[in-house]
């Protein structure tokens, strides 16, 4: 690093710090439900890992964000973000974001989902913005063949494609994302230019396959060294053919979501901003059944509440030390890593409950192939 | 002659990657001192980032 990148990482690592001791919720990762329409092979929330009888009921989730509005300072906060499963199928979804609605701070509210929903039912896009939903992501990953028999359900490409091209259309803002694995990396350039060209999002998004759900079994998908390296060469070529452009916001931006640091030279020469987990710094995870985290990917090991018992600003408050404490972190590959002072350990969602990591990143994109 | 050949288009193709490299650089440094360090991350499922839903894009890619 030069010099002047070195103290801007100095100054940049101080305001992570007092982000860090602050920690104002600023977002809510809420897994409205673990149901899904399809069964994807690498999914990394799947079904058949949670209980649906435990899952929250209308009165229970709406009452959980009436009960954050009351009790935080919402004076920074910035969105919702609800996953899944599939959020379409709780057919309460709809009274629940009419329920969220009601409260000023929650703006910006966004949906991941897989477009089968949307694209059957067109006229919920319009539905969904009386109720504060400005963002929509949406999961393609692969060109049509490969993302159908990912899903197992022919026509699912094109319902993805469809659904998120009436999103663009509807004036949200809509993000593509695709999971890149051994089996699709070769498509990933090509899966990008048909979805520029036919879809226009606002973000195009790979994120690198996690030991997650069905995937921790999938031992035989993860990226090789030379593979994600394959993938960082595409997006830092895309990126910085295209960087000039992201402020106009018809442009697609490409980036690696948080799948984790990638050292002080990597960071903000591949994707649009420098990353650090937010998961329990500002951002609250509330899991289908109630269970408190800091993002819908965390191992159950690192919940620390419950809705249905605790207050959850007494959680937020008094129980999130190891997402604050990054110290018990160190072990492992971290404890002699030169990042350490700016990624903390990486994702927590990449945290094993004995403490090591898994996959960092940084050290996958430095070993042989 | 294939010197000669690689030469006029490596002239040609200089400025235009030094440029890319600087501007790249340019929006690190900008990433770099935004206000809240983790702006984009908050906003990585919706992207609106900054108080107006866009300025963090007009600040750090802007002219």
């Amino acid at each position: 690093m030069s010099g002047e990148l070195d103290t801007l990482f100095e100054e940049w690592k101080t305001r992570v710090e007092k982000l860090v001791r602050e920690h104002t919720l600023q977002i809510i990762t809420w897994e409205a439900t673990r149901r899904c329409d399809l069964h994807c092979v690498h999914c990394g929330s799947p079904s058949e890992e949670a209980d649906h009888a435990e899952e929250l009921s209308t009165e229970e989730a709406g009452g959980a964000f009436d009960q954050i509005a009351h009790d935080f300072d919402l004076s920074q906060f910035r969105h919702i973000n609800i996953t899944g499963g599939e959020p379409f199928v709780r057919r309460d979804l709809f009274e629940i974001l009419e329920r969220i609605s009601r409260w000023p701070s929650f703006r910006n509210t966004d949906i991941q989902t897989n477009g089968l929903a949307l694209a059957e039912h067109p006229e919920w896009l319009r539905e969904l913005k009386r109720y504060g939903v400005t963002g929509l992501g949406i999961s393609i990953d692969g060109l049509r063949d490969t993302h159908d028999v990912f899903r197992g359900k022919a026509g699912s490409f094109d319902k993805a494609v469809e659904a998120a091209r009436r999103a663009v259309a509807e004036g949200y803002v809509v993000t593509v994302s695709a999971v890149a694995h051994a089996r699709n990396v070769d498509e990933i350039p090509e899966l990008f230019a048909q979805i520029k060209r036919e879809v226009n999002p606002r973000v195009f998004r790979v994120m690198t396959l996690d030991a997650l759900g069905r995937a921790s079994s999938l031992d035989d998908y993860h990226l090789s060294p030379e593979q994600l390296r394959q993938v960082l060469s595409f997006l830092r070529r895309e990126y910085q053919a295209g960087c000039s452009d992201y402020a106009d916001p018809s442009t697609t931006m490409v980036e690696l979501g948080c799948g984790g640091w990638l050292g002080t030279d990597l960071e903000g020469t591949v994707r649009p901003f420098i990353f650090h987990c937010i998961a329990g710094l500002n951002n609250l995870g509330i899991l289908c059944d109630g269970k408190l985290g800091s993002c819908s990917n965390i191992p159950r090991e690192f919940i620390e509440g419950d809705l249905r018992r605790d207050r959850i600003i007494e959680v937020w408050e008094n129980r999130y030390r190891r997402y604050r404490d990054f110290e018990w972190k160190r072990t492992g590959e971290c404890s002699q890593c030169d990042q350490w002072d700016f990624c903390h350990g990486g994702p927590m969602h990449k945290r094993l409950a004995c403490g090591q990591v898994d996959h960092c990143l940084y050290l996958t994109a430095r070993k042989g192939p | 002659m294939p010197q000669a050949t690689l030469a006029p288009a490596e002239r040609r193709e200089s400025p235009t990657s030094a440029e890319r490299n600087e501007r790249v650089l340019l929006f690190k440094r900008r990433m770099l001192e935004w206000r809240n360090p983790v702006e984009y991350v908050n906003n990585m499922y919706g992207c609106h980032p900054g108080d107006n839903n866009t300025e963090y894009f007009s600040a750090v890619f802007g002219t």
